[in-house]
């Protein structure tokens, strides 16, 4: 989590301005496009997620849904002979983990999607943010609220 | 449709009255003009207005406005990939029929604990009368979400919120 020098003060959850650092997933699931589309179908069926990142020579190239991957079941005959990179939204929308919240919460609810992969100034892929760790973040902080006002 | 606190909806299903980051309780936040599915439309029918609509939930319900179950994309996906004969189906056949709803009175916070607990996105909202009144989303709370950060960074910058 990166501070801008600015002095956050904690007056409670509420009152801090929030941003993605704060809450994002660090560990990141990815694949390689390269990889075969039937290790995604594995990895979203066996494993308790619903997007992981595609990266090739530490750079984001793409991201897959489980959407994605019911999709590409349905539609394509032969998905075993293929390969991640055709069913992967290519050049996802990201984030810093300085971006706010707000701001983070905003791409999210405009683009009707669920999972921004986080990159740091370099490049680099540091982590995810998805719409349940922001459900989880509000729920933290209504509750706290909830608590204060009994 | 009106939700028992008196909320109305606009055409596009929002809700107005205390809909700002504020509201604690589902009623002042769901979305009560819905587009419902009965029982008895094909699986066909059910594609055709999920294919020309923004939402990825529908509320499956009665003619007597009892909920049957809820039908989403996702399940609409899970069938096309293993059901041979999917143009037979109707939605009683594909639809989630063990349902967790709320009524209008409940919690934001406890509706979000269901929704993170459950894995589920969507929760239909039931009136004391068991009819459906509304539903709730991911995206409303996150929607709140979002107001209630927009302010509190709005504070810290002096900006009038």
């Amino acid at each position: 989590m990166r501070h801008d020098g600015e002095n956050m003060v904690c007056e409670g959850p509420i009152q801090r301005t929030r941003r993605v650092g704060d809450v994002m997933t660090r560990e990141v699931v990815s694949l390689s496009s390269r990889h075969n589309f039937e290790d995604a179908v594995n990895l979203i069926s066996n494993r308790n997620f619903h997007h992981f990142l595609v990266v090739d020579d530490g750079r984001i190239v793409g991201i897959v849904s489980d959407r994605d991957v019911l999709r590409g079941l349905a539609r394509t005959r032969d998905w075993q002979k293929k390969q991640v990179n055709e069913f992967m939204t290519v050049d996802p929308m990201t984030v810093r983990p300085d971006t706010t919240l707000a701001e983070a919460i905003g791409k999210m609810l405009d683009k009707k999607i669920n999972c921004l992969p986080v990159v740091a100034d370099d490049g680099s892929v540091c982590g995810i943010l998805t719409s349940t760790d922001l459900l989880k973040a509000y729920q933290k902080d209504i509750e706290s609220a909830d608590l204060k006002q009994r | 449709m009106e939700a028992g606190t008196g909320v109305k909806a606009t055409g596009n299903g929002i809700a107005k009255g205390n809909s700002g980051f504020s509201a604690t309780s589902v009623g002042e936040i769901m979305t009560t003009s819905l587009t419902t599915l009965s029982p008895h439309h094909t699986f066909g029918e059910a594609v055709q207005l999920m294919a020309n609509s923004p939402f990825r939930h529908f509320l499956v319900v009665n003619a007597d406005r009892t909920l049957a179950g809820v039908f989403s994309d996702r399940d609409v996906l899970r069938a096309l990939g293993r059901t041979p004969n999917w143009q037979a189906k109707t939605v009683s056949g594909v639809m989630t029929r063990h349902v967790i709803t709320v009524n209008p009175k409940t919690l934001l916070s406890v509706a979000a604990t269901i929704m993170l607990t459950r894995r589920i996105n969507c929760l239909p909202v039931i009136e004391s009368d068991g009819k459906v009144c509304g539903i709730l989303t991911s995206t409303d709370l996150l929607n709140v979400y979002q107001k209630m950060q927009a302010s509190v960074e709005a504070t810290r910058n002096g900006d009038p919120i």
